[in-house]
């Protein structure tokens, strides 16, 4: 899934953090480290889940001299593409 | 080579925690400004998800078009008539000026949130609605900003059909495994 769709994850888990950490900061007694690290967790997921996501597009070349096995060799360099469906 | 995301997410929960932690102490300080708070909470955020995402491990398909000539001094010329697999593996970078840039989208996001909050009557849920909003829009353009970099290993085996002896008989033959570098970039 390339980041154009996963972006519209990460809008709405940030949402659900910044809006958990409202609600239980408005708690009586509530602890504001707790909060914190719990803010901090859901945004690193968020951040994530989202960047596992991306797409990979490269434009490869190989040099010329690629060997074979009776002994002949490219006379250019090749060129190609990479792909990758997610980060890892 | 880069630690891989799901590693360095540990890093990242804890930079942004210590940067949240210090944003709310140093509010707590008689005549905390609110700016300097702010731009340093940026700053901080900005470097965590920097530090995160640059730890991407990638690995990609690779196919190198068909059509390649080879040379042989005895065989003359032949032909790649397959595509040529093999695997990139690599990283993603990012130029610090794009750094800079997230840094002043999330200090832009985070002031505005404040300056909202400050109006008589401020709808929290609003104000969070468009915190999230601009906080993804700049982590999301950030990211598309990523440079990625990797070295190939193709693995050979492709058939190369032309080579002949000097009677005319043709010598059939496969690709041996080879190297290639690949430039590209995160959709």
């Amino acid at each position: 899934m390339p980041l154009s769709v996963a972006k519209f994850g990460l809008e709405i888990a940030l949402y659900s953090a910044y809006q958990t950490s409202r609600d239980t900061g408005m708690n009586d007694g509530a602890d504001s480290d707790k909060i914190i690290m719990d803010l901090a967790e859901d945004l690193a997921n968020a951040i994530h889940d989202y960047m596992v996501q991306a797409k990979v597009d490269t434009d490869v070349d190989s040099p010329s001299g690629q060997p074979d096995v009776v002994g002949g060799v490219t006379s250019a360099a090749g060129k190609g593409f990479g792909i990758a469906t997610s980060l890892i | 080579m880069p630690q891989t995301l799901a590693a360095s997410k540990i890093l990242l929960m804890n930079e942004l925690e210590a940067a949240f932690r210090k944003s709310r102490d140093d509010g707590m300080q008689d005549g905390a400004d609110s700016d300097v708070i702010i731009e340093t909470l940026a700053d901080e955020m900005g470097t965590a998800v920097h530090n995160y995402m640059k730890e991407a491990l990638v690995v990609t398909t690779v196919t190198i078009n068909p059509g390649q000539i080879s040379t042989h001094p005895t065989f003359a010329v032949g032909n790649y008539t397959a595509p040529g697999p093999g695997t990139g593996t690599g990283e993603i970078s990012f130029e610090g000026s794009n750094v800079d840039t997230l840094k002043k989208d999330f200090e832009t996001a985070y002031k505005k949130a404040r300056n909202e909050g400050k109006i008589d009557n401020a709808d929290s849920i609003q104000i969070i609605l468009t915190l999230s909003t601009d906080v993804k829009n700049a982590t999301d353009k950030f990211a598309l900003t990523a440079k990625v970099n990797t070295d190939v290993a193709l693995t050979g085996g492709v058939p190369i059909i032309g080579y002949v002896t000097p009677v005319g008989a043709p010598v059939p033959s496969v690709s041996l495994p080879w190297k290639g570098t690949g430039e590209g970039k995160l959709s």
